[in-house]
């Protein structure tokens, strides 16, 4: 195969903090890997540890979580 | 709740560096890149998590997940997490060493006995009927502690004993 490891990541993000720092990323044109798979909550509060286990079932290499 | 799911995740065999809790505001664009890129390698460094071909429904990791899956919906540490939060808010100190010490001592031994309890009803689900010697080895803790787990499911009525092999009714 022979194929590079391009990891899976869940991001779990603020619509209020993190999301907008990566909006505001984007608009500034900073290059980050494009692994993340974003998922915008309202509010980080809202967060379950349930959430952290079901991404690793279906199969993700990491789970990042931004408030 | 960060100490609280990588002591879950110790637990189920998957390194807890997987998971990451951090905060960046609005206003930091550059630092939430920075974050991102770090994760990243951290997460390249480490490598897939299962073999290539992904989730198999009988792979062991995924047994192990889901057990913790149904020791997480469960109230048992749901509340248990729920009033450690109010022990910090009482005391004021939200430092990660309280954080640290207060899970290893109030919810560490649950965290273990819950998921092995769920994964044993599970495994009898999946893999019975099955004798219970194999159970244990599987689980990897000791007898004493499936056979408690196994009794009271008999007593419920949830699993059945027959020819020396457990299996689940229904």
């Amino acid at each position: 195969m022979g194929q590079k490891f391009n990891p899976k990541i869940l991001g779990f993000m603020c619509n209020w903090c993190c999301y907008a720092a990566a909006d505001s990323a984007g608009v500034a044109r900073y290059q980050y890997p494009p692994n993340v798979r974003t998922i915008r909550m309202m509010c980080t509060g809202r967060m379950d540890p349930l959430f952290i286990i079901d991404a690793f079932c279906v199969g993700t290499d990491g789970v990042f979580v931004g408030g | 709740m960060e100490e609280f799911v990588r002591k879950i995740l110790a637990k189920i065999g998957i390194d807890s560096d997987r998971f990451v809790l951090k905060w960046a505001s609005a206003a930091e664009g550059p630092r939430f890149v920075k974050l991102i890129t770090d994760f990243t390698d951290r997460i390249k460094s480490l490598g897939p998590l299962r073999e290539p071909g992904g989730v198999s429904k009988d792979d062991e990791l995924q047994i192990k997940l889901l057990a913790a899956r149904s020791a997480l919906e469960k109230a048992k540490l749901r509340t248990g997490l729920g009033n450690l939060t109010k022990g910090f808010r009482k005391e004021g100190d939200y430092s990660d060493q309280q954080i640290k010490d207060k899970v290893n001592e109030k919810l560490t031994k649950s965290i273990g006995t819950e998921i092995d309890r769920n994964e044993t009803l599970l495994r009898i689900q999946k893999q019975g009927p099955i004798a219970i010697d194999d159970l244990t080895e599987k689980i990897g803790v000791s007898g004493t502690d499936v056979e408690k787990y196994v009794a009271a499911f008999r007593k419920k009525g949830l699993v059945v004993k027959a020819e020396g092999r457990l299996s689940a009714t229904k």
